[in-house]
Parts: C-alpha cells; sequence; structure tokens
C-alpha cells in the first residue's frame, strides 16, 4: 500500500471542515505565537491568509522582514495574543531588504549607504539556477547598510540591505 | 566519495541522514524551511540553509530551490530522504545536469519505475506475481463479464485513470458487477474525462509484506529480507515489523529471492524496496516498488547489522556492494512503532504544538530516532511523525516483552501522541498471534480497537 502521510507530504485536497476543524486552529495558534504580521499558506487548491491587525499588507510574494523574524525567534512560546493585547511595536525607523530566494545575490549598480528608494523598488536580484528574482524594497527609505556583498551566496529570507529613516506607515 | 553533502528534507529523516554522513567523514549540510530553523537537524548541522518559508511546495519541494542551495554551499551530492523530492525523477535529471548526484536510483532508473502498471509489467515479465487482473482495458460489459468469470470473484473494478477511490468498486456477483459497471463508468467520465475501466481480482484479506533489496551499478545485489507492514490505519503504516509472522522461512526466503533476481534483470539500482499483498493462503503478489529510503528501514537494520543510508550513499557514489547474498545474516527479531502527533481520541486527529518533556527509552534492544527534545515546537505543517522506536529481541516474544517497558518508559507531554494505540496492539490478540491484516483496524473501527483494549484485564 502507498504510505502518503509519513512519507509524502499531505497533498490531497481538503474539505472545508477540515480546514475549519484541524488547519485554521493549528495555523491561528502558530501565527499568534509568531512575532509575523501575515502568514499565508497554500494547501491544496486552499490558501490561507492571517493577517494581524494593523499589520502593513505585504506584497504578496515577499519574504518576512528579517527584523521581525529575529523577534520572532526570541520569543516563540510567547503568550497568546488574549493575554498581550497589543502586538510587538515595530521599529519604525528601520526595515531589512531579505532575500526572496536562495542563490547568488547581485545588487543594482550604486545601491550605496545614502541612497533613497521607494517601496517596490527593485534594488536587485537573486540568480537561482539562471533564473533572476527580483529584491524588492519593502518601504521607502535610504540605504543605511550593505549586509551582503555582490555575487555573494545568500539564503532565503538573509538580510541584504538595512533601509533607514522611513515613512510613516500607512494605515 | 563525496565531501559534502546536502540533507534536503526534515524531521527525524534529516536526523538520520545526518548521522550517516558523520559517520562517513561527510560534512552535513541542512535544507531547511522557515518553520524548521529550531529543529533537531539544523542544530546538528555543519552548515544550515534556509530555502523558503514553511509551505513545503517553497520549500522542500522547490526543486531550484533545493539545487541551488546544493550549489551554493558547495555540496557534491543531495540526498532527499523519504518524501519530498525522494522519487522525482526531473529533480535527480536536474541535479546531474548540474554536475551533482542525487542519493538514491539515477534518473533513468526513477523513470523506468515511475509508472505503477509499467512497473507491475516490467517486473511481471522479470518473475513477479502479480495481481491477476483483466487483460487489458473493457471493451464492453460482456467483455467485463466474461474477464471477471475468468479471474474469479470477487472482483475490483478500477478505472484506468486518477485514484481517490472514484470509479472503483468490489463486486461480488456477476449481477453485481453489471450494475457497477454503468456506475463507474459515469463516475470515471465524470472524474477523470476518460470512462476506461480494467478489473482487478480482490483479495479479503491481505497482509502488506515488502521486501528490502540493494543493487549496485555493477549489477551486483542483495535482498536483506522482508518486513511486514499490515498494521495500518486507512493506508497509513504504524507498526513494521521482520521477519513477518505470515510465512515461513521457506516462503520468506523464496520471495525475497524471487524480488531481487527479478529488479537486478530489470536494471534497478541503489536502495529499493517491493510492496507485495499477501493473502491467507500465502500466495504474495506485486504491488509497486519504492525507490527511496523507508521510513521502516531501521526494522532491516536491526536485523542485518548494516546501515542501510550508509550503503545508499555508497552505491550512489559509484562504489561496488563489496558483499554477497552468503554475507547477509539477519538475526532476531525487530518491530517498529511510529510515534505520531495525534490524538487517538479524536480519530487520531493531527497534532502541533510544544514538546514540553521528552525522554527516550533504553535497555537492550531499543533503539529511538528521532529529532525531538524538550521545548521542541512541533510545526502546523508537515506529517505528524515525532520518531520511530524500534525493538530488537531474539525471538517475537522478547520483543514484544521489550517493547512493552520501553513504550511505558518513553515520555512525550505536550501534546498527544498515538503511543495509547500501540499499548493496546500489545494486547490484541491478533497482533500477538502474528495474524493482523491490513483492513483489520478499519474494518473494526480505530475507536472499537481502543475501546476494546479498554476493556480487557491488564496483563
Amino acid at each position: 500500500m502507498p504510505d502518503e502521510r509519513s512519507e509524502r507530504p499531505p497533498r490531497a485536497p481538503l474539505d472545508l471542515g477540515s480546514v475549519g476543524d484541524e488547519v485554521l486552529p493549528a495555523l491561528m495558534a502558530r501565527f499568534e505565537a509568531s512575532g509575523l504580521g501575515e502568514l499565508e499558506v497554500r494547501r491544496g487548491e486552499w490558501r490561507v491568509r492571517l493577517r494581524r491587525d494593523g499589520a502593513v499588507p505585504a506584497e504578496p510574494r515577499s519574504p518576512v522582514p528579517a527584523g521581525e523574524h529575529r523577534r520572532a525567534r526570541q520569543a516563540p512560546h510567547a503568550a497568546p495574543a488574549g493575554a498581550e493585547p497589543t502586538p510587538p511595536a515595530r521599529d519604525l525607523s528601520r526595515a531589512m531588504v531579505t532575500s526572496p530566494a536562495v542563490g547568488y545575490y547581485q545588487p543594482i549598480d550604486g545601491l550605496d549607504i545614502g541612497r533613497s528608494v521607494r517601496q517596490g523598488d527593485a534594488l536587485g536580484h537573486v540568480d537561482v539556477l539562471g533564473i533572476r528574482h527580483d529584491v524588492v524594497a519593502p518601504a521607502d527609505g535610504v540605504v543605511g547598510r550593505v549586509l551582503a556583498d555582490p555575487g555573494e551566496a545568500v539564503e532565503y529570507g538573509q538580510d541584504l540591505v538595512r533601509l533607514d529613516r522611513l515613512a510613516p506607515v500607512p494605515g | 566519495m563525496f565531501t559534502r553533502i546536502l540533507i534536503a528534507n526534515r524531521g527525524e529523516v534529516a536526523v538520520r541522514v545526518l548521522r550517516a554522513c558523520r559517520r562517513m567523514g561527510i560534512t552535513a549540510v541542512v535544507a531547511y524551511s522557515e518553520a524548521d530553523r529550531e529543529s533537531r537537524a539544523v542544530q546538528l548541522a555543519d552548515e544550515a540553509i534556509c530555502v523558503g518559508p514553511a509551505d513545503s511546495g517553497r520549500s522542500y519541494l522547490a526543486a531550484a530551490s533545493i539545487l541551488s542551495a546544493a550549489i551554493v554551499s558547495g555540496c557534491d551530492a543531495i540526498h532527499p530522504g523519504y518524501g519530498f523530492l525522494s522519487e522525482d525523477d526531473t529533480f535527480a535529471e536536474m541535479t546531474r545536469a548540474h554536475g551533482l548526484t542525487f542519493i538514491g536510483p539515477p534518473p533513468e532508473v526513477l523513470e523506468r519505475f515511475a509508472s505503477k502498471a509499467g512497473t507491475r509489467q516490467v517486473l511481471g515479465a522479470h518473475g513477479l506475481p502479480t495481481i491477476p487482473g483483466s487483460d487489458g482495458m473493457l471493451r464492453d460489459d460482456e467483455h467485463g463479464l466474461a474477464e471477471a468469470a475468468r479471474i474469479g470473484y470477487p472482483v475490483l473494478i478500477k478505472p484506468s485513470a486518477g485514484g481517490g477511490g472514484r470509479g472503483m468498486r468490489m463486486v461480488r456477483s456477476a449481477r453485481e458487477l453489471q450494475q457497477a459497471l454503468t456506475v463507474c463508468r459515469s463516475e470515471a467520465r465524470a472524474a477523470f474525462g476518460d470512462d476506461s475501466l480494467y478489473l482487478e481480482k480482490w483479495l479479503d484479506e491481505t497482509r502488506h509484506v515488502e521486501v528490502q533489496v540493494i543493487v549496485d551499478r555493477y549489477g551486483n545485489g542483495v535482498h536483506v529480507g522482508e518486513r511486514d507492514c499490515s498494521v495500518q490505519r486507512r493506508h497509513q503504516k504504524l507498526v513494521e515489523e521482520a521477519p513477518t509472522p505470515a510465512l515461513d522461512v521457506a516462503r520468506r526466503a523464496e520471495l525475497a529471492e524471487l524480488a531481487v533476481r527479478a529488479v537486478v534483470a530489470a536494471g534497478y539500482e541503489n536502495l529499493g524496496t517491493l510492496e507485495f499483498l499477501v493473502d491467507t493462503s500465502g500466495d504474495f503478489y506485486f504491488i509497486e516498488i519504492n525507490c527511496r529510503i523507508q521510513v521502516e528501514h531501521p526494522v532491516t537494520e536491526m536485523l542485518s547489522g548494516l546501515d542501510l543510508v550508509v550503503e545508499q550513499i555508497r552505491i550512489a557514489a559509484g562504489e561496488p556492494l563489496g558483499y554477497t547474498q552468503a554475507d547477509i545474516g539477519l538475526r532476531g527479531h525487530a518491530i517498529e512503532f511510529r510515534i505520531n502527533a495525534e490524538d487517538v481520541e479524536l480519530d487520531f486527529r493531527p497534532q502541533a504544538g510544544r514538546v514540553d518533556e521528552y525522554l527516550a527509552p533504553g535497555g537492550p534492544g531499543v533503539r529511538m530516532d528521532s529529532h525531538l527534545f524538550a521545548g521542541y515546537e512541533v510545526p502546523p505543517y508537515y506529517d505528524s511523525l515525532l520518531g520511530k522506536l524500534i525493538i530488537w529481541g531474539p525471538d517475537r516474544q522478547t520483543a514484544i516483552e521489550r517493547a512493552r517497558v520501553a513504550l511505558d518508559e518513553l515520555v512525550v507531554t505536550g501534546l498527544k501522541t498515538n503511543v495509547p494505540f500501540h499499548r493496546a496492539l500489545l494486547g490484541d490478540q491478533a497482533f500477538l498471534d502474528g495474524r493482523f491484516t491490513t483492513n483489520a483496524l478499519d474494518r473494526m473501527g480505530s475507536a472499537a480497537f481502543l475501546a476494546a483494549s479498554a476493556a480487557r484485564p491488564a496483563s
């Protein structure tokens, strides 16, 4: 007999009942305990996106900002949101540009300290087997630190550029 | 031999492969998703590289990301573990095209054995008995009736396309067949856009018995005996043991020798498992081959003393087997219990969350393969396997007694596990007698099985 569950990831289509009963509660618990602003999970034909109140809607495929990620790691077992009504404060003066993929990083020319960028600007790309994945600015700002060199091997979610002096977060 | 291997998997198997790399002096680079950043494999790794988000489609199943991770981290081979990309011939081909080695069968071998129907045909031609069935697709009802009479009722009607039970029906008479053919045809047409059907002999009570083979690039092959995986719930294996209580020594040897002869003749390479159904009269039928390391491989390791992951790596690196069938000795009896994060009282619902305490059992013949540690957070995105408790004894009775002690010693708190099921199984007369069949649990219902066990006086 094929041994689907333990030897393959679950890929069978989910019915509404199991999404409501099993998937959502587990996801919500995980999401509450994390410092993430938004979480999207796809399984079979289902796509579930959770977003915290007040979180800035992320670009559909942009990675988790590394700053937030590190916060999540420091307190992985934080009390559920009910016990802690205010979400962790965002550092509004900085934002991290992170790698969208694992591969070789190539910034655009002149991406040096002091350069102004706008949210959504392509700041370079990561080469994955010859396919370029754009590195996108998550917010308006000025390049404050360059954290990866041209041609460097980077992993998914790795900090590449720190942006300073962000404009206030909309909403 | 390889110098750096990328381990493209997670959980217990990532730790298992890592241990094999360590032993061989090979640097282990672990590829992980964001959800596995705090995992045991990442902690133990020589290097770890994040390949994507929790969603396995964008991490463990993302062929380009995994291969890119192997290239940028300077690896010369990729170990895919089980599941995920482990039997993906396109991924194996991509890996080779970039000058790296896929640890498993070469891509053309994976491709040759990719289709179940094709594999049955190929290995059937090399002497493996397969489940009797109709000669191709049914042309019309009359053809169906004639074929069913030839095979013998009961028969299973199966659609050529698709799966998931749609268009599938078991019938016990010609009259039932005639009615069911119409229904199955329209179901298959609606579900797959193809209404061609075929027949297969239905086996009422079956055991699942599989043969482990190792074949090198030069056509040297051995079998390492069989494993019995008849304790299943909805086609998921829960307990595996060797040798199988279903067959005597001579019949087991016949099965294993037939299996290894067929795969060597068909040009198979690397580790493989041939799965068979065994009916009540001891006849066996080949159903499929798994071209990878399997979850239950430690059962065979306990009997043979081999490290199957090391063998897999050696063969992928082009080394010859270096031993023959006469060198393979199988000693004693081994049983593996899959420890899953499941609530047996809530229909085996998968659990996620923090493990508060974890203590592995010990003693003679006790082995625990697991990625757990106290404080580990079981993510909700992947399968529920927490580890495997493998017990060896000089005979089945000793293994069962040791297993009872070990299961009582095992501590996992913070989330529910299926250990209560294993305790119940070790009190079940059918299992103790070696008579468990693949559909026993589902026919009785898991809840009824547990209730019956609770009602039994403690032994």
